[in-house]
């Protein structure tokens, strides 16, 4: 774009904006740098700050007002403390702090203030939006009602995501809690080449620089930055720069729900937000309640994902999607940020590192995991045949549990057993490898019809494979419809009957 | 860091029994007399601070090295810091008690920063027009600081009024990086 730069024309826009520039002379209210310190500051006099209002300190840096006090107030610093010193003047700006959102945004890395740190040149974005906003209320919204695919045989089926909805994903480290959203974003690929993209904004709070630099480059390879936002707080910022980075994304993905379109946004982690909020709070001397969180820790971020709504028809019927991760420790499900979470959410996916372990991946716990929104977010084929999964895989857990050492089975309970093993082993998926729902939908039709039951279960995922690919030689004009449809009319359900005949007797 | 907090209060309370018994001008005299005695006597004020004296010696030694030269309530006021263990306070009150009494007369103090020394006819309008846009009688510190090349700046409780030649270039600056130049 810029072929050459010439100096003279530089000096006649810099010429032209000093021309244009109005200043007015007016009363500003200062205050003095008490004490700093941890990127905390306490501030002498800022008789007029208010709550939460932007403050300005000398060298560009900029501080949110937190604690207002009789003759004292307690600020957090955005940016480098070091500059900044004791006896330094202070002024209120009579704004609250706010990002840039739009479509500017759209494939940059940003950190929490919205500014870009992926070398990519300044974001021209038209648009600020403050990063504290309420929530719409009860007119303003309406049901989730439209799947939010994550492509994960396990989740679509029988966890669904409705846009809208708050799903919260939970899980010891090292147990794929990152990996299903990034193939959620990956997934979405799909509504953007069909011309309505799901916005995706991923929000890493406190994680090491390595890991948002490995998302950004497997987002990057699977062609998914073209509508995705990286918001990176990373575990060098200070603190208070990843207790507003959920709040800045919210905010991005805020403008795309209220302009009508769709956007996703995942909060990875909350459990690091809780102890960056913990550290800025007791640093400014609020009291500590239970594991020396403050009292706020639940409001926090219950306004944070109240912001996820889906939209009347009247604004035009935006979502904005949230899925917080929380990280447990030790398998601790009842720490208070996870309970926390848990009740303010729309439903929990568990992963379990035991699962994880026995080579369940997704480590998706079916059992303890649910969704709240439930079938409304799922298109009616998919609603058909996820009855009857969950159903056998129950089934399937109790008796396993029952039969762990005897051998004499009867018939029923044997064949019970093998639908079981084989419905688990559908339902396990690598990573990066997110399928279309109509892909999905095929395979645990012919699961559930007992097509698979005399296939070795170690075969099971190479006739899935092969069957599939097939069924998009074969019979694509049918997949088409299907995906079109979204129903499980009865000429697809006896072409697939049919096809799965036919890819049988030539799979060996 | 001043403990302002705790001396306004008992400024505050002072101040109640000064002005109604309108001898204000008086207890600010005496303030200030003790504060000049404190920097005078340096031993003084360290065996009001010390620890290990008991209060009632305090006290004593209060009575004695002021006698009669101080009224009652400034006496008692004394004491009672004493008696609270805020003997710390001590050197700041003159200091306070004389804005307080201000604030009441309704008189504000301004400092008024500039480049280079004002003429009389400058600091003359400038007391007019402060007085003025304030509706009470302000008294102006004059100070020079070189830094801001021009203009002046005036500082006025917690507000700042910034026409100096420095701030300005630096409004312009943070206009300047602000915009959007494709």
């Amino acid at each position: 774009m810029v072929l050459e730069l010439r100096a003279e024309e530089i000096t006649a826009i810099i010429r032209q904006e000093i021309e244009s520039y109005k200043e007015e002379l007016k009363m500003e209210s200062v205050g003095t740098v008490l004490q700093v310190g941890d990127c905390i500051a306490r501030i002498y006099g800022l008789d007029q700050c208010k709550a939460s209002e932007l403050l300005e300190f000398p060298h560009g840096v900029y501080g949110i007002a937190l604690n207002l006090e009789e003759d004292t107030v307690g600020a957090i610093l955005l940016g480098d403390a070091s500059e900044i010193k004791e006896g330094m003047t202070v002024k209120c700006t009579g704004q609250v702090i706010s990002v840039p959102v739009g479509d500017a945004l759209v494939g940059r890395v940003v950190n929490a203030l919205g500014e870009p740190i992926d070398g990519k040149g300044p974001i021209l974005a038209d648009k600020r939006r403050p990063i504290e906003g309420r929530a719409p209320n009860v007119v303003q919204r309406q049901p989730v009602k439209e799947p939010l695919q994550t492509g994960i045989k396990a989740i679509d089926s029988m966890i669904p995501i409705g846009r809208g909805q708050r799903e919260l994903i939970i899980g010891d480290r090292q147990t794929g809690k990152t990996a299903i959203c990034i193939d959620t974003i990956i997934n979405q690929r799909s509504e953007y080449e069909a011309g309505n993209p799901v916005y995706c904004i991923y929000v890493a709070i406190g994680q090491k620089q390595s890991t948002v630099l490995g998302v950004m480059e497997t987002l990057q390879k699977y062609g998914a930055m073209d509508y995705t936002t990286i918001v990176a707080a990373t575990a060098s910022d200070p603190a208070p720069m990843q207790y507003i980075a959920p709040f800045s994304g919210c905010a991005m993905g805020e403008e795309f729900r209220d302009t009508g379109r769709h956007a996703l946004v995942i909060y990875d982690d909350l459990w690091k937000h809780a102890v960056a909020y913990r550290q800025v709070s007791l640093l400014l001397r609020r009291p500590p309640g239970r594991e020396a969180f403050p009292g706020d820790i639940f409001n926090l971020h219950s306004r944070l994902l109240e912001r996820a709504a889906k939209l009347s028809n009247e604004l035009g019927g935006g979502s904005l999607t949230a899925l917080p991760i929380v990280e447990t420790q030790a398998g601790d499900f009842s720490a208070y940020i996870p309970t926390n979470v848990i009740s303010i959410t729309d439903g929990q996916i568990y992963l379990e590192s035991d699962l994880f372990y026995a080579g369940i991946r997704p480590a998706v716990n079916a059992g303890l995991s649910v969704s709240r929104v439930g079938g409304n977010a799922q298109n009616k084929a998919m609603k058909k045949v996820a009855g009857s999964l969950r159903l056998d895989l129950a089934q399937y857990r109790e008796l396993a549990a029952f039969t762990k050492f005897g051998s004499e089975l009867d018939k029923a309970t044997q064949a019970q057993l093998n639908r079981g093993e084989r419905l688990l082993e559908i339902l396990k998926q690598p990573q990066y490898r997110p399928m279309p729902v109509e892909q999905q939908v095929s395979i645990i039709y012919i699961a559930n019809q007992g097509y698979l039951d005399d296939v070795p279960v170690n075969r099971v995922k190479d006739f899935e494979q092969g069957f599939l690919q097939y069924l998009k030689e074969k019979y694509s004009r049918v997949l088409e419809q299907f995906r079109v449809s979204k129903e499980l009319t009865a000429e697809v359900s006896n072409t697939l009957n049919e096809a799965v005949v036919e890819f049988k007797k030539n799979f060996r | 860091m001043i403990p302002t907090r705790i001396i306004n209060r008992y400024i505050n309370a002072l101040l109640d029994i000064a002005a109604a018994r309108n001898i204000t001008a008086d207890v600010e005299q005496e303030l200030r007399l003790v504060h000049q005695l404190l920097q005078e006597n340096p031993d003084l004020l360290n065996m009001l601070l010390h620890p290990k004296i008991s209060r009632l010696r305090k006290k004593k030694l209060l009575d004695e090295v002021l006698g009669k030269t101080v009224s009652a309530p400034v006496r008692n006021f004394l004491h009672l810091l004493v008696e609270k263990k805020r003997e710390g306070i001590i050197p700041y009150v003159g200091e306070e008690f004389k804005k307080a009494a201000d604030r009441l007369r309704g008189i504000i103090h301004a400092t008024v920063k500039s480049a280079m020394e004002l003429s009389a006819e400058h600091r003359q309008k400038l007391q007019t027009v402060m007085e003025k846009m304030t509706r009470s009688t302000v008294r102006i510190a004059f100070e020079i600081d070189a830094a801001l090349l021009g203009g002046l700046q005036v500082y006025i409780g917690n507000g700042i009024l910034d026409g100096s030649i420095q701030g300005r270039l630096n409004r312009l600056q943070k206009y300047l990086l602000e915009r959007n130049v494709s």
